[in-house]
């Protein structure tokens, strides 16, 4: 039996996301890196936010940006996944894919599949 | 992959004051996440559970989290009016224990083993918790 809790993350974790995609680089705080979202675009000075453990990237002083190009940055496509604010760290309202919301650097936001049935029980 | 993928994983899901273990059983690993705060956790009697657990087999990430559903603890959790969530099950045992499971179904996608991860599964049930029955 192991136990974890936030601070004990080892480096192989992240080599372990890194080879799936899921971690381009380790999130040890709201830095600034030269990159570009998902290999589109000039190479410029971006920055770091997540949906779920999936990085996006973001001007290292915010944007505004849509529902849905927050999950897209991150790997997400708006017709498979829902996107909910983080308040106080439990999931919060849900950022349609048309409003606008702001982004800074370091924020976390979370992504569900969409469709889940709730009601009906699977045999 | 292999457990230890899962285990590795598992230990992402930071969630205030929760603690993770994972426990192997059979050719699956039960991760087990203590204390869980549920959204609209004033919706809930008690507001916040011993223990939410889902089991993941371990060719995840080929292989997605138990889709059937997850359970909590106590088994004994009601809605603030004292009726018992809406397709749930008391006395479901799981590690030994009696958990209530609540049973759910993916109806328009499916698990991508690409993109989703335990977070995206944890997400999901934490979703559930939102509709407040």
């Amino acid at each position: 039996m192991i136990y974890w809790n936030a601070s004990t993350m080892s480096a192989l974790t992240h080599s372990a996301l890194r080879a799936r995609g899921i971690m381009t680089s380790i999130p040890t705080d709201a830095g600034v890196a030269t990159g570009r979202p998902n290999g589109g675009g000039a190479d410029t000075a971006t920055a770091v936010y997540h949906v779920n453990d999936r990085e996006g990237r973001v001007s290292p002083h915010g944007e505004d940006l849509p529902g849905r190009e927050i999950l897209s940055r991150a790997g997400f496509s708006t017709e498979k996944y829902e996107l909910f604010e983080i308040v106080n760290g439990k999931t919060g309202p849900e950022i349609p894919a048309d409003t606008i919301h702001p982004v800074k650097p370091g924020d976390h936001f979370r992504a569900t599949i969409r469709g889940t049935d709730y009601s009906s029980a699977r045999a | 992959m292999s457990r230890q993928l899962v285990k590795e994983h598992a230990a992402r899901l930071a969630r205030p004051g929760a603690l993770v273990r994972c426990v192997d059983e059979g050719e699956t690993v039960v991760v087990v996440m203590e204390p869980f705060v549920p959204a609209r956790s004033e919706a809930y009697k008690p507001s916040s559970l011993e223990a939410l657990a889902f089991i993941v087999p371990v060719t995840y990430p080929d292989a997605e989290p138990d889709p059937t559903g997850f359970y909590v603890k106590p088994a004994t959790i009601r809605l603030v009016d004292g009726d018992r969530p809406p397709n749930s099950a008391t006395a479901t045992p799981l590690l030994g224990e009696q958990w209530m499971k609540f049973s759910w179904k993916r109806k328009t996608f499916q698990w991508d083993p690409n993109v989703d991860t335990l977070e995206t599964h944890l997400a999901t049930i934490e979703n559930r918790f939102r509709r407040g029955d």
